[in-house]
C-alpha cells in the first residue's frame, strides 16, 4: 500500500486532493451523485411527515450550502453573505409570483435578481481580503435582513408572506428537492475540474502567486461569488415552495454564517461537504429536540471541536477511515 | 434636538469605541475575529448582576468581579480554542460562532432568556446641560472609555509588554525572531480584550438591558470601528468609534432608527470603495 494517498497537512481537503474517494473516474463520480439523489428522494418519499421535512430542510440547505462551496470552499473567501442570497431566492419567487408573474418566471427572476446583488457585494469586497471579507459580507447580509425586515410595503415586515405554490402538487416539489441538491453537488463537481475551479484554488493556495501566473483572480473571485449567490437563491425559491410561508426570520444575518459554519464542519471544497454539514447543522438540533439552550450550547461545543480536531470536516474523517478499512483489505 | 443627537451620539461613540479597542486588539495580534466577545460581555454584565443582586456585593464590588470573570474568560477563549486554529483563517470565524454559541447559552442556562436590569446607584440621575439629557450611565460610560483607552494607549506605547504586542501585531514572525514570547503576548491581549468587554458590559448594561443576546448585534457596529480605524490602532478605533456613534446618532433621527446599524454598513462600503488600506492605515497590513 502505497502512501501517496496522505492528505496534505493542514491545508483544507480539496475535491482535486488526493483520496481514495477520488480515485473513480469523473463519470462514476456523477453517476454515484445521481445514485445518491434517487435513494434521497426515495427516502423523503418513504420516510413519516416528520422526517421527511427535516430531510427536505436538509437538502435545501445542502443546495445552499453547495453554492456557497464554490467561492469559500474552492477560492477559499469565507463569504457570510449566503443567507441573503437564500431570501432574495425566497422572497424574490414569492413576490414575483404575487404581481403576476408564472412560477418558471419568477424562479429566473429571483436567481437573476440574488445573482446581480451578489455582483454588486463581489464588486466591492473581493477587493478585501480574509477576515474583511468575511466582516464586509456578514454585514451585506445584515443590511438585506434589515431590509426585509423594514420594507413593509413590500415584505410585510416580520410577518412574513405567504408563497404561491408553483408545482401541480407536493410530489412533483418532493422530486424537484432532492433533484436540485445532486444537481447542485454535480455543479460543483463540474466547476470544480473546469478552468474556473483551477483559478479558485490557486487563488486559495497564493492569490498573489496566481495573479503573477495571469490568473484574472478579481474576474474568477467574481464569476464564482455570482455562482454561488445564484445557487444560493435556487435553495430560497424552493424552502419558499416547501414551507408554503416565509418570514424575514428563516434569513437573518446570522443565517450566512450557519450556512458557512455548515460547509466547514462539512468539508469545504468537497463534493459531499455540504450535505453533510448541513444534515449535521440542521438535522441534529430538530431530531434531539432539545432546549434551546442546551441545544445550542452543545451545538457550539462540537462545531468548535469539529473544527479543532478534523481541519477537513466530516469528509477528511470519512478519507481517513475508507484509508483505514483500504488498509486493513490490503494487509489481509 | 441638534445637540441631543450629538449627545447620544457621543456615548454611542464611546460604547463602539470600548467594544472596538478590544477588537482591534486581539484582531491585530492574532487575526480572528473575535465575534466570542460578545459572549464575554454578556457573561460579565451577568456576573456583575449576580454579585450585585444575590449575592449583595456593593456595586463597586460586583463591577470589579464582572471584569474579572471578563478577563480570564477571554483567555480561555485563547487557550482553549483560538490558539489551535492561529494559522487557519478560515476555521477562525466558525470557532468564533461556536464559542459564542456556548457562551451566550451558558448565560441563556444559568440565567433564564430574561431581559432584567443592572442597575448602579446612579441609575436615576442625569446630567442637564441646557435642553440636552445625557443619564449618568452615559456619563459614566464616556468616563470609562475615556479612562479605558487612556490607559490603553499608555500601555501600548511606553511600556515593554505594550510595544511587544505591537511588535507581534505588526509582524508575529518577525517579533518572533526578535525573540519575543509570542504565546505570552497572546495571553495579555486577550486578557486586556477581556477586562475591555468587561467595561463594555458595566457601561452598556445600565443603559440597555442584560440578555443572552444582548452584545450580538452592537459587535457587529464594533467590528465596522476595527475595519475603518486600522488593526491595532487605538487612536484610530477612538476616532472611528465616536465618528461612527455620532453617525448612526444622526442618521436615527434625521433619516430612520430602523435602518440605523445600516449608516456604518455605508461607510464601511464607502471606505472599502475609495480607500481600501484603511482610513488610518500604517502600511504594516494589507486588507485588499
Amino acid at each position: 500500500m502505497s502512501e501517496s494517498h496522505a492528505p496534505r497537512a493542514g491545508a483544507l481537503d480539496l475535491a482535486a486532493a488526493p483520496s481514495p474517494l477520488n480515485r473513480f473516474g469523473p463519470a462514476r463520480d456523477y453517476f454515484g451523485i445521481a445514485l445518491l439523489g434517487i435513494g434521497l428522494w426515495l427516502l423523503v418519499v418513504e420516510t413519516n411527515a416528520f422526517y421527511s421535512s427535516v430531510l427536505a430542510t436538509i437538502l435545501i440547505w445542502t443546495i445552499a450550502t453547495g453554492g456557497l462551496n464554490i467561492i469559500a470552499g474552492l477560492g477559499g473567501y469565507p463569504s457570510l453573505v449566503q443567507g441573503a442570497f437564500y431570501g432574495i431566492g425566497a422572497y424574490g419567487s414569492a413576490l414575483a409570483m404575487k404581481w403576476g408573474q408564472p412560477f418558471w418566471a419568477s424562479c429566473f427572476e429571483a436567481v437573476g435578481a440574488a445573482s446581480l446583488l451578489g455582483l454588486v457585494i463581489g464588486l466591492v469586497f473581493s477587493r478585501t481580503r480574509g477576515q474583511y471579507f468575511a466582516i464586509g459580507t456578514m454585514f451585506s447580509g445584515l443590511a438585506v435582513a434589515l431590509v426585509l425586515n423594514n420594507w413593509r410595503m413590500l415584505t410585510n415586515g416580520q410577518l412574513g408572506i405567504s408563497v404561491d405554490f408553483g408545482f401541480a402538487d407536493m410530489d412533483q416539489l418532493n422530486i424537484v428537492i432532492p433533484a436540485a441538491a445532486a444537481l447542485t453537488l454535480a455543479i460543483f463537481r463540474f466547476v470544480s475540474r473546469r478552468r474556473l475551479g483551477w483559478r479558485l484554488q490557486t487563488i486559495l493556495e497564493d492569490e498573489d502567486l496566481a495573479e503573477h501566473i495571469g490568473v484574472p483572480t478579481a474576474r474568477t473571485k467574481l464569476t464564482g461569488f455570482v455562482l454561488s449567490a445564484a445557487i444560493g437563491a435556487v435553495a430560497g425559491v424552493l424552502i419558499g415552495q416547501y414551507n408554503g410561508t416565509i418570514s424575514p426570520d428563516l434569513f437573518d444575518y446570522y443565517v450566512g454564517f450557519v450556512m458557512f459554519v455548515a460547509l466547514s464542519v462539512g468539508g469545504a471544497g468537497r463534493v459531499l461537504g455540504p450535505l453533510l454539514g448541513s444534515a449535521f447543522i440542521v438535522g441534529i438540533p430538530d431530531l434531539l429536540n432539545l432546549s434551546s439552550g442546551i441545544g445550542l450550547l452543545i451545538a457550539g461545543l462540537i462545531f468548535v471541536l469539529v473544527i479543532i480536531l478534523i481541519p477537513g470536516g466530516f469528509m477528511s474523517a470519512l478519507d481517513a477511515l475508507v484509508r483505514w478499512v483500504a488498509m486493513k483489505a490490503a494487509r489481509r | 434636538m441638534f445637540l441631543q443627537a450629538v449627545a447620544n451620539g457621543i456615548v454611542l461613540g464611546s460604547l463602539f469605541a470600548l467594544l472596538g479597542v478590544g477588537l482591534t486588539l486581539t484582531y491585530g495580534v492574532m487575526e480572528v475575529p473575535n465575534f466570542a466577545q460578545a459572549g464575554v460581555i454578556t457573561l460579565a454584565a451577568y456576573t456583575m448582576l449576580w454579585l450585585n443582586q444575590t449575592a449583595a456585593w456593593p456595586f463597586g464590588l460586583a463591577v470589579l468581579g464582572g471584569l474579572a470573570v471578563g478577563g480570564v474568560l477571554s483567555v480561555l477563549t485563547e487557550r482553549l480554542a483560538y490558539r489551535f486554529v492561529r494559522t487557519r483563517p478560515l476555521a477562525a470565524p466558525v470557532v468564533a460562532l461556536g464559542i459564542l454559541l456556548v457562551l451566550d447559552n451558558i448565560a441563556l442556562v444559568l440565567f433564564g432568556g430574561d431581559h432584567v436590569s443592572l442597575s448602579p446607584p446612579y441609575a436615576g440621575d442625569a446630567l442637564h446641560l441646557g435642553a440636552v439629557n445625557v443619564p449618568a450611565v452615559g456619563v459614566a460610560l464616556i468616563a470609562t472609555t475615556a479612562v479605558a483607552l487612556l490607559a490603553l494607549y499608555l500601555f501600548l506605547q511606553r511600556t515593554r509588554t505594550g510595544r511587544a504586542i505591537r511588535a507581534v501585531s505588526q509582524n508575529a514572525e518577525a517579533a518572533a525572531t526578535l525573540g519575543i514570547r509570542l504565546e505570552q503576548q497572546y495571553v495579555i491581549s486577550f486578557f486586556i480584550s477581556g477586562i475591555l468587554a468587561g467595561l463594555a458590559a458595566f457601561a452598556y448594561g445600565p443603559m440597555y438591558a442584560v440578555f443572552p443576546y444582548m452584545a450580538d448585534a452592537i459587535l457587529l457596529n464594533a467590528f465596522v470601528v476595527v475595519v475603518l480605524g486600522g488593526l491595532g490602532n487605538v487612536g484610530g478605533a477612538a476616532v472611528c468609534g465616536l465618528f461612527l456613534g455620532l453617525l448612526e446618532s444622526f442618521g436615527a433621527v434625521y433619516i430612520s432608527a430602523a435602518y440605523q446599524t445600516l449608516f456604518g454598513f455605508a461607510v464601511l462600503l464607502l471606505m472599502i470603495v475609495l480607500r481600501p488600506s484603511g482610513l488610518f492605515s500604517s502600511g504594516a497590513r494589507r486588507i485588499a
